[in-house]
């Protein structure tokens, strides 16, 4: 009997999902995002903990859209602990979580959250209000969703940016090689460069995330569509880096590059351009800089 | 690895046949000796299937992935060049050509989730000269399932090239339920010509919802909007014919214009009275019939020997609305025949005939003094259908008819054209001796009114 009413309730919560336009994938990914809220709700770190991949990297967004007033706010998941340590035994979280915006393909899923409520300080008892939207991205890791980047206070438009600067030699230098292996049509060179996990966004002329999509999930991905471009276009990218932002410990990095791209065809003679910015984070886990993230046609000037 | 065969015993007095291994993969039997045995018969048949059916496989094989390279590179021919351009018409030109094969990779470029992986495109432009491009050639292939991918790609989020492209496909294909509701949501459009492509792929439906975009359209003074609409009719075939013959006797600005574009779509009927498919010569000949130009009749006239009785009804009446004997002959002719449905068939094309020109009153009238009851019971029901007021007096004494039938007939006709001085007489007929008889007469009388 009791097996009965389970089955029906979870019968009747599937049917209420799939009407409300989720997926078992996004049911899984708010089950993760959850798991996060929840430990830190509870103090719970190790229940936080859950939640994330091991090659995570954090940003700070600053409140702003623009990616050119973002910095690297965790290297990777130890930096992450440690302040989460921190955070959960000085203050106290009351806040609830809303997901506006999920987008999955294949194994990989961009979020944003929007926290609201109270953060209390355990020592002095000082009440602060929240709100603050989060951009997230996640792996499917075997049946789970783990969260692989964060851009903590991420504005909802641009502001004014500080004057940026891209004195990142290694960085730039990196970018200039993506560039090269375009311009010499070497598919090899190019995926080299990235990490075997990396996502590839369009971000179609835009700064919010909710409008973007994932274009390619993974460096083989990535090589696959390569190869199939490569050999049939010709391009040249004039390319500028416009901005860099490394951590401390020379560990993770964000990028942004200005750049104009002409593709030229073997089969016809047209020869499209477009000027467009692209958003790069990188990190070096295993000795190379590695591309972690990129998105084509990021919206800066919109 | 090459195997080197090891020469084959044969025992005496025992023919047999041997398997050769070296032959293994390929499914080849040897025959050793000069009679087999029941078994090896079936052993060689299973074998030689395996292998024709490997060999048919591989084929198959090959000739898709041929054909789906093919696709491929006319689909990079599409995004190489600029729409319209002679190399990406040639593009579409040859992909239309490939046919139902072609149609999968076509739809699927026509999905924006489709550009994502490995098949990314940086540029909107590519995009749109990919789907603009595969829509043209699924408007030519017109496969029934390509319909909903072009539905959803007519709306704003698209550009106008797509959108015209796939609303054209959606016309080109033809009726069907989704297909019409979404161009027929197009007829809202702010921009003209979207709502005139619309309205011509809603013609191409046989339907006429969006006939005032296309008769706004001619009559304003926008050259593109009159060149787009004067091509859609052209390319609406027999579809298009009764609008574009109102179009053609109105006046307008543009009537040299529709008068050339009833003569291009007059030979391409005529050239369509050939056709292998039935439907394209019924619907040919009945649209002549609507042009009403005589220089088309020899090609009716054969198909009055064509063996689908649709076609011949369709010919006759095409020809009887020219005005042409043979035509009127051959209704009056099936509407005397004992066949049940040749007289139906009869009457429905001579009332089509009759209304749309008047063109057999005098033989509808004739035919009611006629020796047959078959003959006089049909031309009543015509006269009725028709409405012909000038009949009344004939239908009045045809309720005399000895046959009941005829009169039965007569008085609905009475009852359908519906003259007010003839109530004496249908209250007299709700008296006759024939209960179907005096039932239609009452009937009459009802339809007539209280007065």
């Amino acid at each position: 009997m009791k097996k009965s009413i389970f089955l029906h309730a979870a019968a009747l919560l599937l049917i209420a999902a799939i009407c409300s336009g989720e997926t078992p994938e996004t049911i899984l990914i708010r089950s993760t995002l959850g798991n996060d809220l929840s430990g830190h709700r509870r103090a719970d770190a190790d229940l936080v903990l859950s939640a994330y991949y091991e090659d995570f990297a954090g940003y700070q967004g600053n409140g702003n859209a623009d990616p050119r007033a973002w910095s690297v706010l965790y290297e990777d998941l130890d930096g992450f602990t440690v302040a989460l340590n921190k955070k959960l035994s000085t203050h106290r979280y009351e806040t609830e979580r809303t997901l506006p915006f999920i987008h999955v393909r294949g194994k990989k899923a961009m979020v944003t959250s929007i926290d609201s409520g109270k953060v209390v300080d355990r020592g002095t008892g000082e009440v602060r209000s929240i709100k603050t939207r989060r951009f997230w991205t996640l792996r499917k890791v075997e049946e789970e969703w783990l969260i692989t980047g964060l851009v903590e206070a991420l504005g909802d438009s641009a502001q004014v940016v500080p004057e940026a600067d891209a004195n990142a030699d290694e960085i730039v230098k990196l970018l200039l090689r993506e560039k090269q292996g375009w311009e010499d049509g070497d598919a090899g060179s190019i995926s080299g460069l990235f990490d075997e996990e990396f996502i590839g966004y369009d971000g179609y002329g835009t700064i919010k995330p909710e409008t973007w999509k994932i274009i390619f999930g993974g460096s083989e991905e990535l090589e696959q569509w390569l190869d199939k471009r490569l050999e049939r276009t010709s391009y040249k990218v004039d390319r500028r880096v416009v901005f860099t932002s490394v951590d401390a410990n020379q560990r993770e990095a964000l990028a942004l590059t200005s750049e104009k791209l002409t593709t030229t065809y073997e089969k016809g003679d047209a020869a499209p351009s477009i000027d467009r910015y692209v958003l790069w984070t990188l990190s070096r886990r295993t000795g190379d800089w590695k591309i972690t993230n990129m998105c084509y046609n990021i919206g800066i000037d919109n | 690895m090459i195997k080197t065969r090891a020469p084959l015993k044969l025992r005496p007095n025992c023919f047999s046949s041997a398997y050769d291994p070296l032959f293994d993969e390929l499914g080849v039997f040897v025959m050793t000796g000069p009679a087999f045995s029941t078994q090896s018969i079936h052993a060689t048949m299973k074998k030689l299937t395996l292998f024709l059916c490997g060999a048919l496989w591989l084929l198959g094989f090959s000739a898709c992935s041929t054909t789906d390279q093919q696709v491929s590179d006319l689909l990079e021919q599409l995004a190489a060049n600029e729409i319209e351009t002679a190399s990406w018409q040639q593009a579409v030109d040859e992909l239309a050509a490939i046919g139902r094969p072609a149609a999968r990779q076509l739809v699927a470029h026509l999905n924006p989730d489709h550009y994502k992986g490995v098949n990314y495109r940086e540029y909107r432009s590519e995009q749109e000269k990919l789907r603009t491009g595969a829509a043209r050639a699924l408007g030519r292939i017109k496969p029934r399932g390509a319909t909903v991918a072009l539905d959803d790609r007519i709306v704003v989020a698209y550009t106008d090239n797509e959108r015209i492209a796939c609303i054209w496909a959606i016309g080109e294909i033809g009726f069907n339920q989704t297909g019409l509701d979404a161009l027929k949501a197009q007829l809202k459009d702010k921009n003209p010509l979207i709502r005139l492509h619309a309205a011509i792929g809603i013609v191409k439906m046989d339907e006429e919802n969006g006939i005032e975009e296309i008769e706004a359209a001619l009559n304003g003074d926008d050259d593109q909007l009159v060149k787009i609409a004067l091509h859609g009719l052209e390319e609406s075939n027999y579809f298009g014919v009764p609008s574009l013959s109102r179009f053609a006797r109105q006046s307008g600005p543009n009537q040299e214009q529709l008068r050339q574009v009833v003569g291009q779509v007059k030979d391409q009927l005529v050239s369509q009275l050939a056709a292998e498919e039935p439907t394209i010569r019924q619907r040919s000949a009945r649209a002549l019939g609507t042009i009403g130009d005589r220089s088309a009749s020899d090609g009716l006239l054969q198909l009055l020997e064509d063996p689908n009785n649709l076609v011949r009804f369709n010919a006759a009446a095409a020809l009887a609305t020219m005005d042409a004997s043979q035509g009127i002959d051959f209704l009056f002719a099936a509407l005397q025949n004992e066949d049940p449905i040749l007289r139906a068939n009869a009457v429905k094309f001579l009332t089509q005939v009759q209304r749309s020109s008047g063109a057999v009153e005098g033989q509808l009238l004739e035919a009611l003094s006629s020796d047959s009851p078959l003959s006089r019971s049909g031309a009543a029901q015509v006269l009725g259908e028709a409405r012909v007021s000038g009949a009344v007096q004939a239908l009045l004494t045809a309720t005399a008819d000895a046959v009941a039938e005829v009169r039965c007939n007569a008085i609905i006709a009475l009852g359908q054209i519906g003259p007010d001085d003839i109530r004496d007489r249908l209250q007299a007929l709700c008296e006759d001796s024939d209960p179907t008889v005096s039932y239609y007469a009452e009937w009459a009388l009802q339809q007539l009114g209280q007065s």
